[in-house]
């Protein structure tokens, strides 16, 4: 079974974005580079941040995120974002109408049927969690392995949070990797069992 | 000019305490070292890691007056009078201080302010050209959110609490910080330290 990885950026207060899902500054380390870190030339970053970020997006078998996300993004166009293999999005809803069959998206009731799903098609290699209600449930359900935060220097007092609804305590191994960027700090937690 | 920090020992989540301000085990890293810190005027000391340490005591140092809510002060008797960190200590609050406490503790310089802003005011005047450390919560966040704040230091424990005490109290609205300029790993504790950018 691959490693299950939670991830998304975050202000130093814990949110993924604001009230009306807008990341504001929390993607400018994603921009404001000078490395490509994906073929779409978008996404550039600084070599500290590559030399971290590229080997793990390389690892990722497969991303499970949410189906309010899938909403937002128009579900990626039907093209898993970084280049990765497939997208699990938890829902209780099917695919929307029109949606092409053949794109690797698979939409899965519940966490425990998408990490089953997730974990078939990744073999050994790692599935990420994005971070906010479906992170938070995995984490509660004690799936997953480690978190990722990229830490933006924002305050942003109020939001999604990283967590989602998170209520009960879950502790951390202390960081294995504490790597600073160009606005952001990269920081790898393990979760202790 | 003095400058304002607002410190906490805070969890990934952005939490300081639970709801009923019990600490978890956010303060796991306060005694699981071999290195001693103190904490000036109150004589408090620590056992902390040596690269906890060495990022504390300095700051410890550098503060001259701390300035503190009247909840923080209710629950911890005014910490007997003496301030935990630096030479003297500012108490924001819409009631006089205790009279008993007063009348035991007759040389405490500790000084009564009736808003965030006064007290933040005062506290600047009695620091001269040091530091003010503003508790983080929601006096802190009181400040913060009145562009009061200088500085950010948040002593981040690897824990996730899922409820709790904010850091920013009731804060909102985006503020940017600057890239942190001191990153200290010590055990069970991550030292991150922040200027506001303004």
């Amino acid at each position: 079974m691959g490693k299950v990885v939670m991830y998304s950026s975050v202000s130093v207060d814990g949110f993924i974005a604001d009230e009306n899902d807008q990341p504001g500054p929390l993607f400018d380390w994603l921009t404001s580079g000078d490395v490509p870190l994906d073929e779409s030339g978008i996404v550039k970053v600084s070599q500290t941040s590559y030399d971290y970020t590229r080997p793990y997006w390389d690892q990722i078998g497969v991303t499970i995120a949410g189906r309010h996300v899938f909403d937002m993004t128009d579900g990626w166009d039907g093209k898993p974002p970084g280049g990765i293999d497939h997208v699990v999005v938890v829902t209780h809803r099917p695919a929307p109408e029109g949606w092409d069959p053949e794109a690797p998206f698979h939409f899965v009731d519940g966490i425990e049927a998408a990490m089953a799903k997730a974990q078939q098609l990744a073999g050994d290699r790692m599935v990420e969690v994005a971070a906010g209600d479906v992170g938070g449930q995995v984490l509660a359900a004690g799936l997953i392995d480690e978190v990722r935060m990229d830490v933006v220097p924002v305050v942003f007092g109020s939001g999604k949070r990283y967590f989602g609804s998170v209520h009960a305590q879950h502790l951390l191994a202390d960081p294995d990797v504490v790597i600073q960027g160009n606005r952001v700090l990269h920081l790898r937690y393990r979760v202790r069992r | 000019m003095a400058r304002v920090v607002m410190q906490a020992v805070v969890s990934v989540d952005g939490y300081i305490a639970y709801p009923d301000d019990s600490v978890g085990p956010l303060f796991d890293w306060y005694g699981n070292g071999d290195a001693e810190v103190s904490a000036g005027a109150s004589g408090w000391t620590f056992q902390v890691s040596r690269a906890s340490a060495g990022y504390v005591q300095p700051f410890w140092d550098a503060v001259k007056v701390t300035v503190i809510g009247r909840h923080l002060f209710d629950t911890t008797n005014g910490w007997d009078g003496k301030p935990a960190a630096g030479d003297a200590l500012v108490v924001v609050t819409h009631r006089p201080l205790p009279p008993d406490w007063l009348a035991d503790h007759p040389d405490a310089p500790f000084h009564p302010a009736d808003s965030v802003e006064a007290g933040i005011a005062l506290a600047k005047q009695l620091a001269g050209d040091g530091l003010v450390c503003v508790t983080a919560g929601d006096l802190g966040g009181q400040a913060f959110s009145a562009g009061l704040v200088d500085e950010v230091a948040m002593d981040v424990a690897p824990v996730v609490l899922g409820e709790g005490v904010r850091f920013f109290g009731s804060h909102t609205g985006t503020v940017l910080l600057d890239d942190p300029d001191q990153v200290v790993q010590g055990d069970r504790v991550l030292h991150l330290h922040y200027t506001v950018k303004h």
